[in-house]
């Protein structure tokens, strides 16, 4: 009985916490999705991703990092330096505390993620990872300099996080935790299989 | 002393299969429904039965693939029709996004507080290999489509183990086929347009 009773606390605890995380991403504490008006035109992205594993990401990635993220920056209209087409991007700064992998160029670095809201405008991509501040996170991630704003000439590095959703984890203590595949790994496990890799 | 050593074992058992029942009820109660639905769908749809797609800016032999996974979809029961013509605002293209991991990705547009769907993009990312038989180390088109397609249809991605034979399942790898809608597939866009 003390066992079934342990299994139904232990139930509450994870269904409590859960609902406090949904609760604190709605009400208020700041994240990298876009939030729109009545009213707004809605451009809503969706798409297929590689079935990338662990060690492809590794294998892809220029830098794996684990940081905080520190700040959240409006959002901005872009063009692509390809195809001339427009992409409303985010730039989220992360605070690097531990690189995995490579040298971080930038500290804080500038991750880029697609979409947010300009004006009326809002494009929301479902398979970008959500940034929330203050989080600490592992990323995989990679250098580019395809897209610049809409009120620039220059093209300015920023980093991608490679695999979108996937190669975007939350640490909490020495392990980290994908929230969307509920893929979960040891940071010493990585640290050798990087060390094996690469 | 037997007797009250049998009345606490059968006490206990009684314990353990309340207990045992309990669990199972706060398991159930606590599942969300997208767990329970092996499909996911968006709150807006496109307001008529059909639509039309543009893809005369590909490849020939990836046309053929295109409308194979269009006509999918046009056979899975629901009340919406794929129509192809070079006349429309709605085009598959293909187009080389180097910091883009999506290997296809499509949008559309609404205005926030209406549910009228309209406008659809796609475009398959030449940052990949891709070829019209799933052959080794490169993405089959048809794949692609009949899952970029299902996105038009204002079908979610769904990212729960087991679900990665569904078209909607949100990864692919290369060398694999994944042209033919599941049942949940088929459930999910009959649920929208019925």
């Amino acid at each position: 009985m003390k066992k079934y009773l342990c299994v139904i606390l232990g139930i509450f605890c994870i269904g409590f916490t859960s609902i406090a995380c949904s609760n604190s991403m709605e009400s208020g504490a700041a994240n990298s999705k876009p939030t729109p008006q009545t009213g707004d035109l809605v451009q809503v992205v969706g798409g297929l991703l590689p079935d990338y594993s662990l060690d492809d990401l590794i294998s892809i990635s220029d830098n794996i990092v684990i940081g905080y993220v520190k700040e959240i920056l409006p959002a901005q209209k872009g063009i692509r330096k390809e195809s001339r087409s427009r992409v409303i991007y985010t730039d989220v700064l992360i605070e690097p505390q531990e690189v995995l992998l490579g040298e971080a160029a930038q500290d804080p670095i500038i991750v880029r993620i697609w979409g947010g809201k300009v004006g009326n405008e809002v494009d929301m991509y479902e398979n970008e990872p959500v940034f929330t501040m203050n989080e600490q996170v592992l990323v995989f991630i990679s250098k580019f300099s395809s897209v610049r704003a809409e009120d620039s000439d220059d093209y300015q590095p920023y980093y991608r996080v490679n695999g979108c959703i996937l190669g975007k984890y939350n640490v909490r203590a020495d392990r980290v935790y994908n929230e969307i595949t509920g893929e979960s790994f040891v940071i010493t496990t990585l640290k050798n299989k990087v060390a094996l890799l690469k | 002393m037997k007797m009250i050593c049998k009345g606490a074992s059968l006490k206990r058992m009684i314990g353990e299969k309340i207990g045992g029942f309990l669990v199972l009820a706060l398991l159930i109660s606590i599942l969300p429904t997208s767990i329970v639905m092996a499909y996911s769908i968006g709150d807006y749809h496109w307001d008529s039965t059909g639509t039309t797609y543009d893809i005369t800016s590909l490849p020939s032999d990836w046309q053929t693939q295109v409308s194979a996974a269009a006509n999918s979809w046009n056979g899975s029961g629901a009340n919406f029709t794929f129509t192809s013509s070079s006349s429309s605002g709605n085009d598959l293209t293909q187009e080389y996004r180097p910091d883009d991991s999506c290997i296809g990705l499509s949008g559309g547009y609404y205005i926030y507080g209406t549910n009228h769907w309209a406008s659809c993009w796609t475009i398959f990312n030449t940052r990949y290999t891709f070829s019209t038989d799933g052959s080794s180390g490169t993405y089959d088109i048809q794949s692609v489509a009949v899952h970029e397609l299902g996105h038009w249809l204002k079908l979610n991605d769904v990212y729960f183990w087991p679900w990665e034979s569904k078209v909607m399942y949100f990864v692919l790898n290369t060398g694999t086929l994944r042209r033919t809608l599941q049942q949940d597939d088929i459930n999910g866009i009959n649920a929208i347009y019925p």
